[in-house]
């Protein structure tokens, strides 16, 4: 971990240097989590994408400033989450359609990969389903590995509120996955 | 010991306890069949949530994000180039302005002032040129004539 943190802040220097190079490490190195992140959050890959693009381009213009007091994927997440927020804003602006879940398991021909897909939807339309903080706040904790004290300085919401949230998160998340069968087998 | 509360559960869960404290927690699950049922069902849960996971690999933006960085640092270049040639000429311009007018001011102050301390006036061309005086004429129209008499026909021109 922190091997992990000096070497990101070592990539951050070089940057502000001006080796575009460095930027080209970085982003391979965080653009995996950083597009599973975006895209968990706003459900479509060409947002994901742009925000995932806009993320690495504002740690770019930040290089000259970036002073390494957190954890260097803290201050990328949060980013990441803001870039998402907008998007988000932008969205309910539009009104626009969500990808479909349901729709994506119709046309699936093997029986395994339909089980196992199927499988996959509940637990997507499970968390989709959540309260948006709720939903937020389980995709750090559960996919990104944030404690809900890291989660709290992403969002800047307050640990006690991250607590709830997750608290909540998991509990109806047990509750829909039970009312959707899940758990029979 | 108290029953292990809710946050703390979803934090064993996820191995983000401290070690001290994920070895009390282990310890207190061990004896409480409450508290073991109830980690049982949040790791069910924590399984289930596993399942869904995102590939990303038709989707790599390294060189989209590598390109417009780099775009833009030559923008930024160009365009710090550009204001400080702006600024450059227009200090310049100043500068040569500035010198001029003050050349201009001093000159005309120190021009009403001779070193003698008097003014020499018109008075130079009294008796005529010097250049006059110098070939013994008195106006240059004899100058003139002495110019057109070399212009004879035996001269170089011809």
């Amino acid at each position: 971990m922190t091997n992990d943190k000096s070497n990101d802040t070592e990539l951050m220097t070089r940057l502000a240097r001006g080796d575009m190079a460095a930027l080209g490490d970085i982003v391979r190195k965080h653009q995996d989590k950083v597009l599973s992140l975006s895209y968990r959050v706003l459900r479509d890959w060409h947002r994901a994408e742009d925000v995932t693009q806009e993320t690495f381009l504002r740690v770019y213009r930040a290089a000259n400033h970036y002073k390494p007091k957190a954890r260097f994927t803290t201050w990328l997440y949060r980013i990441v989450i803001n870039l998402c927020f907008d998007e988000q804003r932008k969205q309910a602006k539009a009104a626009a359609p969500l990808e479909d879940a349901a729709l994506a398991v119709l046309a699936e021909p093997d029986c395994n990969a339909v089980e196992k897909k199927e499988v996959v939807e509940l637990v997507k339309t499970a968390v989709n389903e959540l309260p948006e903080r709720q939903r937020l706040a389980v995709i750090l904790h559960r996919y990104d590995g944030l404690s809900h004290a890291e989660i709290s300085e992403v969002t800047g919401w307050t640990k006690s509120a991250v607590e709830s949230l997750l608290v909540r998160a998991y509990a109806n998340l047990r509750e829909k996955l039970d009312k959707m069968k899940y758990f029979v087998e | 010991m108290k029953h292990v509360n809710e946050i703390e559960l979803i934090e064993y869960v996820a191995g983000k306890l401290t070690a001290s404290r994920n070895d009390e927690v282990r310890e207190h699950m061990a004896a409480c069949k409450e508290c073991s049922d109830r980690w049982r069902q949040a790791v069910d849960v924590w399984n289930a949530l596993g399942k869904w996971s995102v590939d990303t690999a038709d989707h790599d933006v390294t060189q989209r994000i590598t390109a417009l960085a780099e775009e833009e640092e030559l923008s930024q270049k160009k365009h710090k180039i550009a204001r400080d040639l702006k600024t450059g000429f227009l200090s310049t311009v100043l500068r040569v302005a500035a010198s001029i007018i003050i050349a201009v001011g001093v000159g005309h102050k120190l021009g009403k002032y001779s070193v003698t301390g008097n003014m020499p006036g018109a008075e130079v061309s009294k008796n005529g040129p010097e250049y006059l005086a110098a070939l013994s004429l008195e106006w240059s129209s004899e100058l003139a004539w002495m110019i057109l008499e070399d212009d004879s026909p035996n001269g170089r021109l011809q």
